[in-house]
This record gives C-alpha cells, structure tokens and sequence, in this order.
C-alpha cells in the first residue's frame, strides 16, 4: 500500500474523532494480533428519526483498497440486508462509492456515511440491486414498510 | 582502441580514478537489468552489487541476451554475474533475493552505495527503493519499459521529484453491475468469462455451501435466505454439472447463462430505456455435437463455431477436471482455458451487440500481455548509464551546477507529450509539495540495541519520543507502515505495556509517529517517519538508542478538500513497467472521459447524490465485487 493511502487513513481516524454526526460511530477493526486495522473499519449508521428506519442502528464494514483514495472503499451492510439498492451479498449501490461515476478521492468517511443514511430512506427506485425489496418498494409499498419496520427491530438502537 | 582508453577519452583520467572505487548497486537482473549490467561494466564501475530474486524463464531468452537455454531456472542475478566475467574489470557481487526482505538488505547495507540503479518490474518494490533512497539521501536511477515506451529518471532525494511524486496508474477496474449486466465492450465480456465463468466453473471451492446452516446471513426471515442461498447456488448448480463430468449436461450450461440468465435481465426494464437489448441464445443454438474441431486462431468465428467450440472445450476442461484435482486455473498459454474464455467472451458479445473477437486478440487482453523489446530496454539503459556520469559530477563537459539540471527521459506516448518525436528529455522538477514520500514527512533513522527489544515498551518508546522531539503523548499515534498497523493513538493504548517483540516490531519496521496536537491555526509537528535499526549489543539499555538529530517543523496539519484532490489528479508523467494494462485496445475512449474529467468540478453535497446513469448499476445476480483486471 502506497504512503499516501496510510497517511490519509489515519487523517479520516483524525477527522472522524474531531467531527461525526450525532449517533454514528466509525473506527478500525482489530487484527488479530491485536492492533488495529486502518484498512477495514467498521460503522454504525443510525436511521433517521421520523422514518420507518429510525429504530435502527445499521453495521457498516468500511474496507479500503491499496489504492485508495485514487480508488473508492468497499462499503457492506450486512448480507441479505433489505434495501432496494443493496445486493445480497450486502454491497451498496451508491454512485459516490462508484470509481467511474461520482467517486472524489476527497470524499470522507463523513460524507459516505451520511451518504448511506440518506440513502435508506430514499432508495433509488431506478436502480435496483435486489429482487424483494426493490419489487416490494416499487409495487407493494406496505409489504416493504413492514419488512423495513422489522429489519430496524433486528438492528435496534 | 581498447575499452579503457575509449572511457578515459570521455571522462578523463582523474575521474576515471573516481569512478573505479564507485558501488553501485543494481536492482533487477532482467530486461533493463541485463542492458544496464552490461553498460556498467563497459564504462568500469568499481563495484556492481546485483540483487533479483527471480530465476530464468524460457520466455526470458529472447531479450535478456545474458542468459542462454541452459540457464534455466538459476538465478538470475548470479547467473548474469558468470556470463559477464569474461569481458569485467569491475568487482560482481550477486544476491538472489527480495529487494524489499529487512533482514537480507537492511537500510545500513542500501546505505554502503553511492548510487543505486532501479531496473524492477513491480511498482511496490520501486516504491520501496524510492523511500530507501529518501532515508539515506542516496541518488536513485529509476526506468521502466513497456512495449515500445519507456523513461529513465535521475532522483537526487531532497532536490529534484521522487518516485511518488508523480501520481502513479493502477489497474483498470470495471464496477460489477457493467461485468454481470450491462457490457457495452469486448473487454467487458473478457472480464466476465475471465474473472466470473471461468473462475466460478473451475476454480470455487465446492464445499463452502456445506456449513450453510451455520452461516450468517444477516436475516432470519427464512424466505429470504432462501432467496440469497437461490441466487448464490445457481452457479454451484453449474460447477456442479462440470464436476459430474456428464458431458449430456453442457447444453444445459449452455442454456443458463446464455439464454436464462439474460432473459431474467431483459425483465428490468429500467436496464435497457437507453441500451440495446440483448438477444439471448436460440433454443436450437444449444444443441451441438462435442467433436473438437481445429479453427485458425487469427480470425473471428462464426456465433456457430463459438458455441460448437464452447461445447467442445467444456466436455475437454470437465475431463481434466478429474486428473487435476478439480481445480484448474485460467493461464493464457493453457490453450483450452484461453478457448473457453474467449468463445464465452463472444457468444456473451454477440448476444449484447459488441463486436466479437479472434482468439488471439482476446489472448493479448486476457493475458494481460504488452510485449516487451529489447530495443527500448536498451536505450532506456543506455540512458540510465549515461546520466549516472552526470549525477555523479563524472562528465566534465556536461557539469550541472544543481540537481534539477539533470535530465530524465521518457518516450512521448508515455507522457502524452509530444507526439512528433521518440524520446522527449526535459530536466527534472523539484519535488511535490504534497508528495507522501519525501514532502509530508521528515525520516530518520532510530537506532535500538538488539538485546532491548525484547524489553522495551512502545510506552517506552512513545516517552523516549516525545521527550526528544517535544510531542505530546496523549496525542501521539504510532502505525507500523508495513502492514498499516495502528499500535496505539488517543483512543487505543492497550497495546503501550507490550514490548517491541511482543508487537513484531523488529529492525526494518518502519514507524509512523503523529503529534496530533493542533494549535489555533491548525498548525502541528509534521509526522516522522523513523526506519528502526538494530546495534548489535549484548548489555546495552534505552540509554544507547539512537534518534535522528533533526527539527521538526511545524506545518498545517488537515489537508483540504481541494488538496487531497489534486494529489490524485497530479498528471501522469511516468508510466510502469508490467504493470500497466495497456487498455487502448477498446477502452480508449470510454475511460479517457471518466480519467480526464476534472475532480474540482463535483459539488461538494455528494451526501445526498444517489446514482446518475442508474441502469450501470442494476443487476439482480449475486454480485460480491468490483472485478479486477489482472
Ligand atoms: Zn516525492
């Protein structure tokens, strides 16, 4: 990994201990040799109040590349997770996240994480990443709040 | 004439002198390296240390002339070595190694040479030779080739640019949604025979849906593990056909991802408002006879050939499967690996209106291959020898007052330059100011007793620290940067009672040691980066360790937004030897657009964007990654 990946690392540790939204929390995984992992984070996105995600506080895992921040991170909710522009496999679908479309080296941990909580309560019905909940979203809206109303139950506060 | 007085002629005798007790060393012993060695003994250094680590391939031969059949498989650096005894006045010292192994080259051995010549194939050992060079102030003769481009580059550590000035390119990647959905290129359906069919077919590991009970899957609801288990089982189901070695079944293949799985895509409407739809495969185009049939590789096959041809090199590979422990990797001299990736590739291009392609060609990309001359490895080490006079103060006619009047020199295709001439040699830049490497950092050398490791605390360490150079050790955070281990900051210190053993930090470690303290102007100590060194000693203690007598300044310590798009965007004036995928095939015009689009234009309320061109992103088939080309 190049010096520059590693020194901007631990400048989004710096930035995220000196500014985060309220309810969020981000930091470094440990290895198992008991350091820590400035590569692979891992987050907690809380839903926002008045929506049917607000119960929820939803586990992000943040990996970064060799290359970044020429290149984006890696950006997983858990597998299987119900959302209309997540994939099963729980990679988010987000053109911020996406190298060839509105990924900026200077986007920060800050900006991906508010990114994705916008991003749960206003799925882009045009692109869809799964088959249930994108379905649900687009023809069956109280089946899907009802399932979203679950999930938040599954990840509360 | 004889070589020496040719020698004398242009340096002179006085530096001729000077140049007899020069060491070099040189790093890599294979194309640029062979040319390079040759040219070093030719001009008589004093000493010639060659360090590779690799041994001598058959596909060496062509180029690297100082090796011959029977070399095979020795090491290239010792046999480089022997082959040029015969015409050397110079001491040969070879090492069969990696460059980058601490323990083999430790930063004090870098530090016995008075110039050091790159001749690598791989951007992280360039890297670390760079950084090298920066700890010691050693000057750095970097080059590299690929196919008929080439540069060479003098770097004076502290005066002129170093390795890492420059923003150096990566692999192309392609999002996943473009591999599995919407290929609009060759190169699109390559990647996904490649990396996806090929690789899911013949090399997935089978067993891994058998602790499915056990695994998490995020949900409880049982209709939607279903589902997930569904999806990711579809191709298990065609593995399993190959593994079964029924070769009754390939029709079925066949049919699921050439007819089924498109069909399922046609079905998202959103995908196709603005894209051709693709035409599945016909029902009666899967039924085939599983005879090989011998086609020239040059040209492009008829949709009915690719299919036959498909057939014929599954039933093939299902064989093999059995002999080869149901395993077999994609490798572009394997014929029919090659056969399968490229007429999948073509049938999958066919069906989405994207020209198909010769076997040959598809070689090129999915080989990953750009050719490598002999030619250009010889001029560009041509060049590296004779500006190492130069840097050196060797060429009294060609005397430079200061280091940024050296030349580097580059091939105009490499630097997008200047498209009328072969060579452009434009003299160097002074270094980047936001270069990682040599501007946001100050290095030294932290010298520890070997027999203290083991009893000194990072605790220790951070004190002994931060009474030398005035940090604050609440504010301190220390990484190993190999590795890119945090060992401790303000909000983890649970590894500070451990002892340098304990957490693996051992001579060639190199630390990186952050003040984090801002003043109100957002000022703060620039980092250190501190290479540690052992000092053999039986009783020595903490009093003994030596630090790097240096000041470190103040600096502004949060980089901008603007800053940290710029360091990104710097112009690429150097390109990598090997390491480069040479895309311009087909990829050209998509991605010059998406490279070239200036970063500072996006608005800074990126939170809120979702995606633009939505269809690039649909795709309702398990998807785990963003595919790599390599
Ligand atoms: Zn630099």
């Amino acid at each position: 990994m190049s010096s520059l990946c590693l020194q901007r690392l631990q400048e989004e540790r710096k930035k995220w201990r000196k500014d985060h939204p309220f309810g969020f929390f981000a930091k470094p995984t440990k290895k198992a040799d008991g350091t820590m992992n400035l590569q692979k984070w891992q987050a907690g996105i809380p839903g926002k109040e008045g929506t049917i995600w607000h119960e929820g506080v939803y586990p992000l895992t943040i990996e970064y590349p060799d290359e970044y921040p020429s290149k984006p991170p890696k950006v997983k909710l858990p597998a299987g997770f119900y959302h209309p522009n997540v994939y099963p496999s729980g990679t988010i679908c987000l053109s911020i996240l996406n190298e060839e479309q509105d990924w900026r080296p200077a986007i920060t941990l800050k900006q991906i994480c508010l990114g994705i909580q916008d991003l749960l309560d206003t799925p882009n019905p045009n692109s869809p990443a799964q088959e249930p909940a994108w379905r649900a979203f687009s023809k069956n809206k109280a089946e899907y709040e009802r399932k979203v109303a679950l999930q938040a139950k599954q990840y509360a506060k | 004439m004889s070589r020496d007085s040719n020698i004398t002629k242009i340096i002179g005798a006085e530096n001729l002198k000077k140049l007899r007790s020069t060491k070099c060393l040189l790093i890599g012993a294979g194309g640029i390296g062979s040319e390079l060695l040759k040219d070093l003994i030719m001009m008589e250094f004093g000493e010639i240390h060659i360090v590779d680590l690799d041994t001598i391939d058959l596909s060496n031969l062509n180029r690297q002339f100082l090796f011959r059949q029977r070399d095979i498989k020795q090491p290239k650096s010792s046999t480089a070595v022997k082959a040029v005894q015969g015409f050397n006045n110079s001491k040969l010292v070879p090492y069969e190694g990696n460059i980058m192994d601490t323990t083999q080259f430790p930063l004090h051995w870098f530090g016995s040479f008075d110039i050091i010549f790159n001749a690598l194939d791989n951007l992280a050992a360039r890297r670390y030779v760079n950084k090298m060079s920066q700890f010691l102030s050693i000057p750095l003769l970097e080059s590299g080739t690929s196919g008929f481009d080439g540069y060479m580059q003098p770097i004076i550590p502290g005066e002129t640019e170093c390795f890492d000035c420059t923003k150096k390119e990566t692999p192309k990647t392609f999002p996943v949604c473009t591999i599995r959905s919407t290929p609009s290129q060759p190169i699109h359906c390559i990647v996904w025979a490649k990396n996806f069919l090929f690789s899911q077919l013949f090399t997935a590991d089978v067993s891994a849906d058998d602790d499915s009970e056990s695994k998490d899957w995020g949900t409880t609801d049982k209709d939607e593990i279903k589902r997930i288990k569904q999806e990711t089982n579809e191709l298990q189901e065609l593995q399993k056909i190959i593994l079964s070695g029924d070769n009754t079944l390939i029709p079925k293949i066949l049919e699921k991802i050439f007819i089924h799985d498109i069909e399922k895509l046609l079905k998202i409407e959103n995908l196709w408002k603005n894209r051709i739809r693709p035409t599945p495969l016909k029902d009666n185009q899967t039924v085939v006879d599983l005879n090989d049939k011998n086609l020239d590789l040059s040209i492009v096959w008829s949709i009915h050939d690719q299919i036959q041809k498909f057939s014929s090199i599954t039933n093939k590979l299902m064989k093999r499967m059995k002999n080869e422990d149901n395993h077999i990797e994609f490798d572009k001299d394997d014929e029919d690996t090659l056969e399968f990736v490229a007429t999948a590739a073509n049938i999958r291009s066919q069906i989405f209106n994207i020209p198909m392609k010769s076997v040959f060609d598809i070689k090129q990309i999915a080989g990953n291959i750009i050719p490598a001359i002999a030619t250009t490895n010889a001029i560009i080490a041509g060049l590296s020898a004779l500006v190492s006079l130069r840097v050196l103060h060797l060429l009294n006619y060609a005397q430079i007052s200061k280091p940024v009047e050296l030349n580097m020199a580059f091939t105009a295709k490499a630097s997008n330059m200047s498209h009328n001439r072969y060579l452009t040699n434009r003299t160097l830049a002074k270094p980047n100011c936001k270069c990682p490497v040599c501007q946001k950092v100050v290095r030294g050398v932290m010298q520890i007793p070997t027999n203290i490791f083991s009893t000194l605390k990072l605790n220790d360490i951070i004190n002994i620290l931060s009474e030398k150079y005035n940090f604050d050790t609440e504010e301190l955070a220390i990484l190993d940067t190999t590795g890119q281990r945090l060992l401790s900051d303000f909000d983890f210190d649970s590894l500070d009672d451990k002892t340098l053993e304990e957490i693996h930090i051992k001579a060639g470690s190199v630390l990186l040691v952050t003040d984090e303290t801002e003043d109100d102007n957002g000022m703060g100590l620039k980092p250190l980066e501190l290479y540690i060194d052992d000092i053999e000693m039986n009783n020595g203690t903490a009093d003994d360790i030596k630090l790097p007598e240096i000041k470190i300044p103040l600096v502004k310590m949060t980089t901008s937004e603007e800053e940290n798009n710029e360091s990104s965007s710097v112009e690429t004036a150097v390109i990598q030897t090997n390491e480069v995928i040479s895309l311009d095939i087909d990829e050209e015009d998509n991605n010059a657009d998406s490279k070239k689009r200036k970063l500072s234009d996006a608005a800074s309320n990126v939170e809120t964007k979702k995606s633009k061109t939505e269809a690039d992103n649909v795709s309702i088939i398990e998807e785990d990654d963003i595919i790599e080309l390599n």
